[in-house]
């Protein structure tokens, strides 16, 4: 009981501390709003006169993309924080205190992270609603949706962690994530939805780790069905376990890495 | 003893980067390393309620070794024994023992006020809210606080957040309190305070207080005991006056006369000599201060003399420079 909530509060600090560069942030995402309007304007060309594709209307469609990005724009890239602390050594401090270096790191993540998907869902909500009207069955799904919304956020911490550790091992871990990003763009359906890739790689695509980040969030948000949301979660739980049981493997083999920095 | 280290060794591989690309490509299939022994025979212990200053130049193994004493390392030989446990095994349960303070790196949350990073740190190391209450109110009468201490950590001054620091590395009541640069960056006024209240907070509690500085005001004002190390080993071990009176066995005279210094002995160097003042410096392993002072005052009309030991600074950078005492004397 006393761990979570010492895990809690540390969320809980972070999200309070991050409020602070709200504004800040919110005022960056003018890029989002640039992003959504390129999407209308390309799938708009594709849909034609076509009123489905997929078994998704072009409402559906961009719905959907503004909630993958929603998931994407909201990480907190602790990949970067994590390798400079490996660089510096400031580590070392962090390895002094009675919390555990993984759940410290995930604690803050996520607090930062639902700091920033608050405004951006907000943002999206406000600008899709202008470009493609709104979506039907959008106040029935929401809860749903921000349940894998989250979980899509705390599956992504966890690469981030994992990503973040290997600069144990190699100085510059950016590649790694670079790779990672690709394969959530892609066959994580963050691009376009899964739905309309070639039949052979729907199926591998739909049970891969990268569509719980993506996919499954904002499937269940644009045609929500009790199955989509219960295999999104599923899947997410199964993940996060694995990736959470990776990290704390990892940073085992870390520890004996650890060198001086700093004399 | 709270700190009990025998033989203590470690040193690590550290890649040797190979020159050009055939040389990269060589090194990616068979590395070379190159071993560096950060600390090497080193062997201390310290009284509960101790407060010691430990020094050395950059690169020393200072680090190496409170990290070998926290346990955040392994040593490669040797033994290591804090508060009775053996730090690497327990490490956690050590955590809760020891408070840190770095002054280079925060442990407030720089947008919410000290009280929330007080809170979240009696979490940390398991405390109640009740618990964490009670000692906040306490710190916050030793360090005053109570006038910033709901204010949003970015708006108080270094002093004041230095101040923060402290009692927030004091919240779970540790045994052993690890400064590192405490006084970076503070004026004279802030500095003085600080150090009073780490006396105050050595002498009510009985805190085992461990500070590294380069500062070496704070080492002189504060510790009873220092040990400077140099390439992971020990070059001094002593109190205080100790190393400041006999290590550099060397006195600062200044003098004010009325004529020219008529002055010449061995063991004396004249540092500065003025038409009517002069300043010499008199080694006492070869000149006796009695006879100094005899001659100075049979050949000269002094006006005011004033004998002092060598500063502090001084005699720190002597020894990083590695003369020990034994080559002190030569």
């Amino acid at each position: 009981m006393r761990h979570i909530r010492k895990y809690a509060k540390i969320f809980q600090c972070t999200f309070r501390d991050q409020l602070a560069y709200l504004s800040a942030f919110v005022t960056g995402q003018i890029f989002f709003v640039v992003i959504i309007f390129v999407f209308f304007s390309l799938w708009k060309v594709i849909y034609g006169k076509e009123g489905l594709i997929a078994g998704l209307s072009l409402t559906q469609t961009l719905w959907y993309l503004t909630f993958t990005e929603t998931v994407e724009l909201s990480k907190a890239r602790i990949y970067l924080t994590i390798q400079n602390e490996v660089k510096e050594g400031s580590i070392a401090y962090a390895l002094n205190r009675p919390y555990s270096y993984n759940g410290f790191q995930t604690a803050r993540a996520m607090g930062e992270s639902l700091v920033k998907m608050i405004p951006i869902l907000i943002l999206g909500f406000v600008t899709t609603l202008l470009f493609v009207g709104p979506l039907p069955g959008y106040a029935r799904a929401l809860p749903f949706g921000l349940v894998l919304i989250t979980g899509g956020l705390l599956l992504n911490t966890l690469w981030m962690l994992n990503i973040g550790l290997l600069a144990f091992w190699t100085e510059d871990v950016t590649p790694f994530y670079w790779i990672f990003q690709k394969l959530i763009f892609i066959l994580g359906g963050m691009f376009f939805p899964i739905d309309f890739f070639p039949d052979w790689l729907q199926q591998t695509a739909r049970s891969l780790p990268f569509a719980f980040s993506a996919y499954w969030p904002a499937l269940t948000m644009v045609r929500f069905s009790r199955h989509a949301f219960l295999t999104g979660l599923t899947g997410q739980v199964v993940y996060i376990i694995l990736l959470g049981l990776t990290g704390s493997l990892l940073f085992r083999a870390a520890q004996r890495k650890v060198h001086v920095q700093g004399g | 003893m709270i700190l009990d280290i025998k033989g203590l060794n470690k040193s690590f591989k550290s890649p040797v980067k190979a020159e050009g690309l055939s040389g990269r490509v060589k090194s990616l299939i068979k590395g070379e390393y190159r071993e560096i022994r950060a600390v090497r025979d080193l062997s201390l212990s310290v009284p509960r309620g101790e407060m010691l200053a430990f020094i050395g130049p950059n690169g020393a193994g200072k680090s190496t070794t409170i990290k070998l004493i926290t346990g955040i390392l392994y040593p490669d030989e040797g033994s290591i024994s804090v508060l009775g446990m053996d730090p690497h095994r327990q490490r956690k349960a050590l955590s809760l023992k020891i408070g840190t303070v770095f002054g280079q790196k925060s442990q407030l949350w720089y947008h919410l006020p000290a009280s929330d990073s007080f809170s979240l740190l009696g979490s940390i190391y398991n405390m109640s809210a009740g618990e964490t209450e009670r000692r906040v109110a306490e710190l916050k009468e030793i360090f005053e606080l109570g006038d910033f201490l709901d204010q949003p950590v970015r708006k108080l001054s270094l002093g004041q957040r230095i101040r923060c620091e402290i009692a927030a590395s004091l919240i779970h009541s540790p045994e052993i309190l690890f400064l590192d640069e405490p006084s970076i960056g503070l004026d004279v006024v802030v500095k003085a305070r600080i150090r009073d209240l780490i006396k105050r907070l050595n002498e009510e509690s009985g805190i085992t207080v461990f500070l590294t500085s380069h500062d070496a005001g704070d080492i002189e004002k504060l510790c009873r005991r220092v040990i400077v190390i140099n390439e992971g080993t020990t070059v001094w071990d002593g109190s205080m006056k100790e190393m400041k009176y006999s290590l550099l066995n060397r006195r600062i005279i200044d003098v004010k006369l009325e004529e020219e210094l008529n002055l010449d002995l061995p063991g004396v160097s004249i540092l500065k000599n003025r038409p009517y003042s002069a300043k010499l410096e008199a080694d006492l392993n070869r000149a006796d201060m009695k006879e100094v002072m005899e001659t100075l005052i049979r050949n000269n009309t002094i006006q005011d003399i004033n004998v002092s030991p060598i500063p502090m600074e001084e005699v720190i950078a002597h020894i990083y420079e590695g003369r020990t005492a034994g080559e002190a004397a030569e």
